[in-house]
């Protein structure tokens, strides 16, 4: 028995030996490599670089992509990049870009001006894409011509030498700022691809780029490695590799230093990461909303009850509660100490009693059970809130069912209906396209019917040129978003960069990580 | 049979009420109405649905499994790229586990209430309490987190070129998917050992003076089989499917992810050639069960009426 014993503590010992042996080295950030975590698209692991003309921002998208123009950290001044330089019309309505010579891709291919209205018009044609793009481009002389059937092109794009011409319907004031997040693809490799399913086209796990990198090594499922772009014009990269991972376990894989860089707003992954010394961080205020949409045809339809819902739940406390720091209340798409904040909307301090007398004002049907659905069931914070808000409906008479949504959230929300009350999120572009949302060309206006006023108002202070126009125009805004209530604003949510110590030469100042803006990547080391 | 099954995979995935074009498309993403309309014309979500399937089951019948809707990748080719991780993370752990299994049931059987047999009730109980991604967690907790002998998850992580340097990637996995394979299967065989100590042949065998190692190899391990084969024989299925629990907790890049992967976007063309593939498997396994059981045991005989 004894030597049984003993042959086991032997077996034990030599497996632990073993171990540690062949345990995996610890990945510091070096200036040959450093590895970030993105969500890759295609599910399952490292599947695919998601397409930037819907989602952009990754390091990856940094790190290869390029547009005509390239952002500052507040999304609004832009630098030339592709482009040297535009020139828009006394009249506001034609813009003309200059293309820079001798630019080339990573296939070595020019750049050309083909590959810039190729891009402008294949926007118009896939089935995903960002709505700051579309609603941009399809102010374009001529877009309603293009679409998934046909190979036309806008007539209100022409060229002449490194020239592009762009004819507008109207002038629109955010077309160089959303130019800058529009990345150029190559129409000599995508020209015969079926661009509808561009998202989804093998593309994407090695794509012909202009920027920086290139990739190197696409072991799928695994990760990704980024390595120099050999014909990029700029100063070569300083860091040899960038290696894109999908992380279950952000926290555990920044201290054992596995993870050089990532970005995220879960809150308990942000209080998390305040232990970890070797990684440093930048809190940053993006337009990242939530907000209630409320269904308007049911127990909901009289606006009074909609007012109700805004003293009943204490906003104030539960939002610090569970984002802290990271959450600020809003009462409005233009939250306040951002510009143009309309001051009179009321603050909607928690009133039950004032809730009630509203929702008797309204007429409200008690006895009706209000559907409070969500589809962000994985994220644990935004459960607890949304019970807490239920909790908080209760107690001014309402029965309230909680419960996450299992089908997908596009058609649960704008088709199905099925709910009075759902929680949204919107990672916006600018305020623009928080209201651009009750255009009748975006899902949400399309639920609620047509609204002519919000859509005149929208496509006004897309074309505003002056900041006393643009003022104006989201002061009457707010009023009316205010006098309707069909969505009720929650809070904001900040963005976090979580960045290895051991990398310099990042900016001084970060942007919103949900767009693309000058990250000096190629600038980045690492000690 | 695979009609049959073929037939509800198809109508369970596509009667649902998830529209798997707005399923691959976040609210904020859906870009003009017409141009989606039109993806669901190329991809033939307009078709009738007696047509569609038929379309489907003529397409797997010729070798073309389709694409996912998620990644526009084949779907033979998905299979190709997932199978192997499967494969190497099952099969390791089916042969770890059976070698284990039935050394330590064997034993056990022969020497009740001895060590091994303590050892293998033991490991019993706890690989049949405690579910294998909660064993898999653990193990990370304390090998991955705490004292870092041992790398989170991933099959092969950059920088790692040769076997041994993916060989830690594997360790925490397969012992979790060991361990769990683990239990039933000592319990099994150690049940099947004493079931088979107490027959008349293996008494015979002693009252002769046969050496107790031929007894125990020759006599009580080969008729103790029978049970336990037949647990194998349904574990081959896993080989197909993989462990969803323990590739998601270790970010394995298998089948078992790729399944949770497509029902999370409701990518309907894997869901339902991965579905189909697994019943095929567990078809295949019923078979093989039977045909186990017949070499093992002279009394069973396929087709036979006696």
């Amino acid at each position: 028995m004894r030597k049984f014993h003993k042959s086991f503590g032997a077996i034990g010992l030599a497996a632990a030996l073993a171990v540690s042996v062949l345990a995996a080295p610890t990945q510091a950030a070096t200036n040959n490599s450093i590895t970030v975590a993105e969500v890759t698209a295609g599910g399952g692991g490292v599947n695919t670089i998601s397409t930037p003309w819907f989602a952009s921002g990754s390091i990856s998208h940094h790190a290869m992509f390029r547009g005509l123009f390239k952002a500052d950290a507040n999304l609004v001044s832009v630098k030339p990049d592709l482009a040297s330089g535009y020139k828009f019309s006394k009249d506001g309505k034609t813009l003309t870009l200059t293309l820079k010579s001798g630019i080339k891709w990573s296939d070595g291919k020019d750049l050309t001006v083909d590959d810039v209205v190729w891009s402008i018009n294949s926007l118009l044609r896939v089935s995903k894409s960002n709505a700051i793009f579309v609603n941009a481009f399809k102010e374009i002389v001529g877009s309603e011509a293009v679409n998934a059937t046909n190979k036309a092109t806008m007539s209100g794009i022409t060229t002449k030498g490194n020239d592009i011409i762009i004819s507008l319907k109207s002038p629109i004031n955010v077309m160089i700022p959303v130019l800058a997040q529009f990345m150029i693809m190559p129409k000599h490799v995508l020209a015969d691809e079926d661009i509808l399913k561009l998202d989804t086209n093998s593309f994407w796990r090695n794509p012909v780029v202009l920027g920086p990198y290139k990739v190197g090594t696409f072991s799928q499922g695994n990760f990704i490695t980024l390595v120099p772009n050999d014909k990029y014009e700029g100063a070569k990269p300083i860091i040899k590799e960038i290696n894109i991972i999908v992380s279950s376990n952000l926290v555990a894989d920044a201290k054992s230093g596995k993870l050089d860089y990532f970005t995220t707003n879960d809150p308990d992954t942000i209080r998390a990461m305040s232990s970890v010394s070797t990684f440093k961080s930048a809190p940053l205020d993006v337009l990242f909303y939530r907000y209630l949409v409320v269904n308007p045809t049911g127990p909901f339809s009289n606006v009074k009850s909609r007012e109700a819902l805004k003293y009943a739940i204490d906003w104030n406390k539960l939002v610090p509660a569970i984002y802290g720091q990271q959450g600020k209340v809003i009462n409005s798409g233009v939250a306040s100490g951002m510009p143009h904040h309309l001051s009179s909307i009321p603050k909607y301090k928690y009133d039950k009693a004032k809730a009630t007398a509203l929702l008797k004002e309204a007429d409200f049907d008690f006895s009706k059970t209000i559907r409070l659905r969500t589809y962000n069931q994985s994220q644990p914070a935004v459960m607890i809130l949304l019970t807490a808000v239920a909790q908080q409906l209760t107690e001014v008479g309402m029965k309230v069912e909680f419960l996450p949504w299992t089908g997908d959230a596009t058609t649960e929300l704008w088709t199905n209906r099925n709910y009075e009350l759902a929680l949204k999120g919107l990672s916006a572009f600018n305020v623009s396209e928080w209201f651009g949302e009750y255009s009748n060309m975006a899902t949400f206006g399309k639920s609620i019917g047509a609204q002519p006023e919000f859509a005149a108002l929208s496509s006004k202070l897309l074309q505003a040129t002056t900041l006393r126009d643009t003022g104006k125009i989201l002061t009457d805004l707010q009023k009316l978003e205010q006098e309707k209530m069909y969505k009720l604003p929650m809070h904001l949510l900040k963005q976090v960069v979580f960045i290895s110590k051991n990398i310099s030469g990042t900016p001084t100042k970060w942007g919103n990580p949900l767009y693309v803006y000058q990250n000096n990547i190629a600038s980045w080391s690492a000690n | 049979m695979a009609f049959t099954i073929s037939a509800l995979i198809f109508f369970a995935s596509r009667l649902s009420p998830i529209d798997p074009i707005l399923a691959m498309i976040p609210p904020d993403m859906a870009s003009d109405s017409a141009n989606l309309e039109q993806l669901r014309e190329e991809l033939g979500l307009n078709d009738h649905i007696i047509l569609q399937y038929l379309t489907w089951l003529k397409n797997i019948a010729t070798g073309d499994f389709g694409y996912s809707l998620q990644s526009g990748q084949q779907i033979s080719e998905i299979l190709a790229l997932r199978m192997p991780a499967t494969l190497e993370l099952v099969l390791t752990a089916l042969i770890l586990s059976t070698i284990l299994a039935l050394t330590l049931g064997l034993f056990a059987g022969a020497k009740k209430g001895g060590i091994a047999d303590k050892l293998s009730r033991v490991l019993g109980v706890v690989g049949i309490a405690i579910p294998d991604f909660f064993i898999g967690l653990a193990l990370l907790n304390v090998f991955a987190y705490r004292v870092s002998w041992l790398p989170s998850g991933n099959r092969v992580a950059p920088g790692q070129i040769t076997f041994w340097d993916r060989f830690p990637n594997y360790i925490l996995p397969v012992a979790t998917l060991t361990i769990a394979m683990l239990a039933v299967l000592i319990r099994y065989t150690r049940n099947s050992v004493l079931d088979t100590l107490n027959r008349d042949f293996v008494k015979t065998a002693r009252s002769k003076g046969v050496p107790e190692w031929r007894v125990l190899y020759s006599h009580v391990f080969r008729n103790s089989l029978g049970p336990v084969m037949v647990l194998l024989a349904f574990r081959l299925p896993l080989l197909v499917g993989g462990s969803i629990l323990v590739e998601t907790v270790f970010q394995w890049p298998g089948i078992g992810t790729t399944i949770i992967a497509a029902v999370t976007a409701s990518d309907y063309p894997v869901i339902m050639v991965v579905s189909m593939l697994i019943a095929m498997v567990i078809l295949f396994a019923s078979f093989l069960v039977d045909i186990v059981k017949s070499i093992l045991d002279p009394r069973v005989r396929l087709g036979g009426s006696n």
